[in-house]
């Protein structure tokens, strides 16, 4: 059970939530709250528990045990109709046989709202959304865009405690995808709305959330804002599933203060431990440092860098020009096979904050 | 571990987005291999590169089709001229010649003839209504259960196809007679004190033919029901619509061409079918296929048997034509959102 502390102020409470399908658990333990006005993502890879987790809250998915609290309002057993949320769907679910207008009236006239104020909520909400003038369209009539605006408006309308979102941007097309993503966060902060957001888009997570619920193998991996989750993984999927990374795996060379000395095929690489493992390292134990591509630099083998950790000799194996970056495949120091390519030296350098992870053990 | 590391630089290709290049890349390969089975029996169609004019390639696919142009032209139009041919001549039994319209003026002119038209078509109407109102929510139930089962029951509602309606007819007789199990029971429960008069009366052929066409109806409805995107259900349940709210709304508006469709089947089924009427009917339910055989077999009267089949056949007729109208026009606008 929940004490009233726990559920004051938070909009949507997960409490311990799991669902177990015959044998395998699609959700396990999750427990998050979500404060009012807040966008809250979760992000991780398909089956990973995260749309089954958005359709628990919708009423949907029946959870095996733990709890859902909307407003302070135990709602784990409710309906979906008897809900105070709002989806918008994946593929939009938009009522074929309905002009835009009947879609996006359908939550008000189900609540019985007298027809005149429909009128002027639902022709707000289409302004809104800069849909207006397609009232009398049915959907198939409508653009990609313009069907999910249409979602998004029948969604909105009926001013949901907590609006859901399932991958609604993954139908449209790339560069439609990014102006859409400012938009929606645009409007959800303007109406100090209260999502939980479905992506396995890490980059959409980053650009939209106030907090990411990172998930994996239907746990919660880590809950933290796109910075906490980038810069500072508390595990080592968190570290790979975000952002592109480098690992280098060795064993436990010694530990000074915060930083972990790791021996490992490339060398001597030294850097900081990762937030969750608290305990010092034993030596020998098999680890890993993970290290952003932004954190490296690459200098040709004769530059003296006066450093004499964290440089690490390869072969560049393939070079791909992308424009604002480019992306390196090295192979390192000791593979003999590509010494016909031109040797160059890596630099694995540490900013003064925790900007690479080592974890492991 | 592994001595190959790959530093990248900034907004170098995430991990995500290479898993969803490999789906695709997937999906492409399955289309090529596709495309390379179908490559090689792909016939050279133009009248080019088969060496003839090309003046003459459009007459290919009629070639191809005419053995099936012939028998359809034997076996269906020249039996149906001559039907409704046969229902413009005389009656065997008068000395006039030619052409007549007299046949239909009895059939219309006589009440006797329009009962028996009425009363088909009532029963046709009355056996589409159950077959709809009690096979819709099994088609639905069917259509949205999710258990290994669902192969069996779809089996089990097709199994009674399987039989022949005259052995479920008899089946229907030994139900529905005074001393039957249907009237027994009923007395016994002390729901009736006589015996219902179900065999020999209309209600008798209205009951066993709903058995007997439940099948269609519920199969096209199944098709049909789903499928309708279970997001709309969800949808609509999202927004405030309860159980009930939410098939009047969204389940029953689409599936609309199914229950035309459904509808259409079943009735003309019904009102054409002879053998439960026949059975369970008996002579004192005159209907009109019993009629035409009545006409055909003992009174040998072709001309008129021909006319009562053509009133049926026209009946038909302009049902599948109205039925086709409204698909068109509900198609308009039900046609199912890309995704």
């Amino acid at each position: 059970m929940l004490g009233d502390s726990r559920t004051e102020g938070a909009e949507l409470v997960l409490d311990q939530l799991r669902k177990a399908y015959d044998r395998t658990l699609a959700v396990e333990d999750v427990g998050l709250q979500v404060r009012r006005g807040e966008l809250v993502s979760l992000l991780g890879p398909s089956g990973c528990g995260k749309t089954t987790t958005l359709r628990m809250i919708a009423g949907f998915v029946e959870p095996t045990s733990g709890s859902i609290w909307i407003r302070g309002r135990d709602v784990t057993r409710l309906e979906p109709y008897k809900r105070d949320t709002a989806m918008v769907f994946q593929n939009y679910a938009l009522f074929p046989h309905l002009t835009v207008f009947d879609n996006v009236a359908f939550g008000l006239r189900r609540r019985r709202m007298p027809s005149p104020n429909i009128r002027s909520r639902v022709g707000e909400m289409l302004e809104l959304l800069e849909l207006g003038g397609l009232e009398r369209r049915y959907p198939r009539q409508l653009s990609g865009g313009q069907q999910q605006r249409v979602a998004v408006a029948r969604a909105l309308v009926v001013s949901p405690s907590v609006m859901l979102l399932d991958e609604p941007l993954s139908n449209l097309d790339a560069k439609l995808r990014a102006g859409t993503r400012v938009e929606l966060r645009r409007l959800q902060q303007e109406l100090g709305l209260t999502a939980i957001f479905v992506t396995h888009d890490q980059e959409e997570a980053m650009a939209i959330s106030d907090r990411i619920v990172v998930m994996n193998r239907g746990r919660i991996e880590q809950v933290g804002s796109a910075r906490d989750v980038y810069l500072a993984p508390a595990t080592q999927f968190v570290a790979n599933f975000i952002g592109a990374s480098n690992t280098f795996s060795g064993t436990v060379a010694g530990a000074e203060g915060d930083s972990v000395v790791l021996h490992t095929p490339m060398g001597t690489l030294r850097g900081p431990r990762a937030g969750s493992a608290n305990k010092t390292p034993a030596a020998d134990a098999p680890a890993s440092l993970i290290v952003r591509p932004e954190e490296i630099r690459v200098s040709s083998p004769d530059v003296e860098t006066g450093l004499d950790t964290n440089v690490v000799r390869g072969v560049v194996q393939v070079s791909s020009y992308l424009g604002a970056t480019v992306d390196l495949s090295v192979r390192g120091a000791t593979a003999r096979s590509f010494s016909r390519a031109e040797p160059i030296m890596l630099l694995a350098c540490t900013r003064s904050e925790p900007t690479s992870a080592c974890a492991g053990l | 571990m592994d001595r190959a590391m790959e530093p990248r630089d900034r907004a170098g290709v995430s991990p995500l987005s290479s898993f969803d290049g490999g789906q695709t890349a997937e999906v492409l390969d399955r289309s090529s291999a596709d495309g390379h089975q179908s490559l090689p029996t792909a016939p050279p169609v133009t009248g080019d590169e088969a060496g003839g004019s090309p003046g003459t390639a459009w007459l290919t696919p009629w070639v191809l089709m005419l053995p099936a142009l012939l028998l359809f032209f034997l076996l269906f139009v020249l039996p149906q001229a001559r039907l409704l041919g046969y229902s413009f001549e005389p009656d065997p039994q008068s000395a006039a010649t030619g052409l007549t319209l007299e046949n239909y003026g009895r059939l219309f002119g006589d009440m006797h003839y329009l009962g028996i038209l009425g009363r088909t078509l009532w029963m046709g109407l009355l056996v589409t209504v159950i077959t709809l109102v009690l096979g819709y929510p099994m088609a639905y139930w069917l259509a949205r259960l999710e258990t290994r089962w669902k192969t069996v029951l779809l089996v089990l509602t097709i199994f009674p196809l399987l039989t022949s309606a005259v052995v479920r007819s008899f089946g229907w007789m030994v139900l529905l007679y005074r001393t039957g199990v249907v009237n027994q029971s009923l007395q016994r429960l002390g729901i009736v004190d006589a015996p219902l008069p179900l065999m020999y009366t209309l209600s008798g052929v209205v009951i066993a033919l709903a058995e007997v066409l439940m099948p269609f109806m519920v199969l096209t409805l199944y098709g049909v029901i789903r499928g309708i995107d279970r997001n709309l259900e969800e949808a609509a349940m999202d927004l405030g619509a309860g159980p009930l709210s939410t098939i009047y709304r969204v389940t029953l508006p689409l599936s609309a061409g199914g229950v035309l469709a459904g509808s259409l089947l079943v009735f003309s089924l019904a009102i054409s079918s002879f053998v439960t009427p026949s059975l369970v009917g008996g002579p004192r339910v005159q209907l009109m296929a019993t009629a035409i055989q009545e006409q055909t077999v003992s009174l040998l009267n072709w001309q008129f048997a021909a006319t009562l089949s053509a009133v049926l056949l026209a009946v038909v007729l302009v049902l599948a034509l109205a039925y086709s109208r409204l698909v068109e026009r509900s198609g308009d606008r039900s046609a199912v959102v890309p995704v």
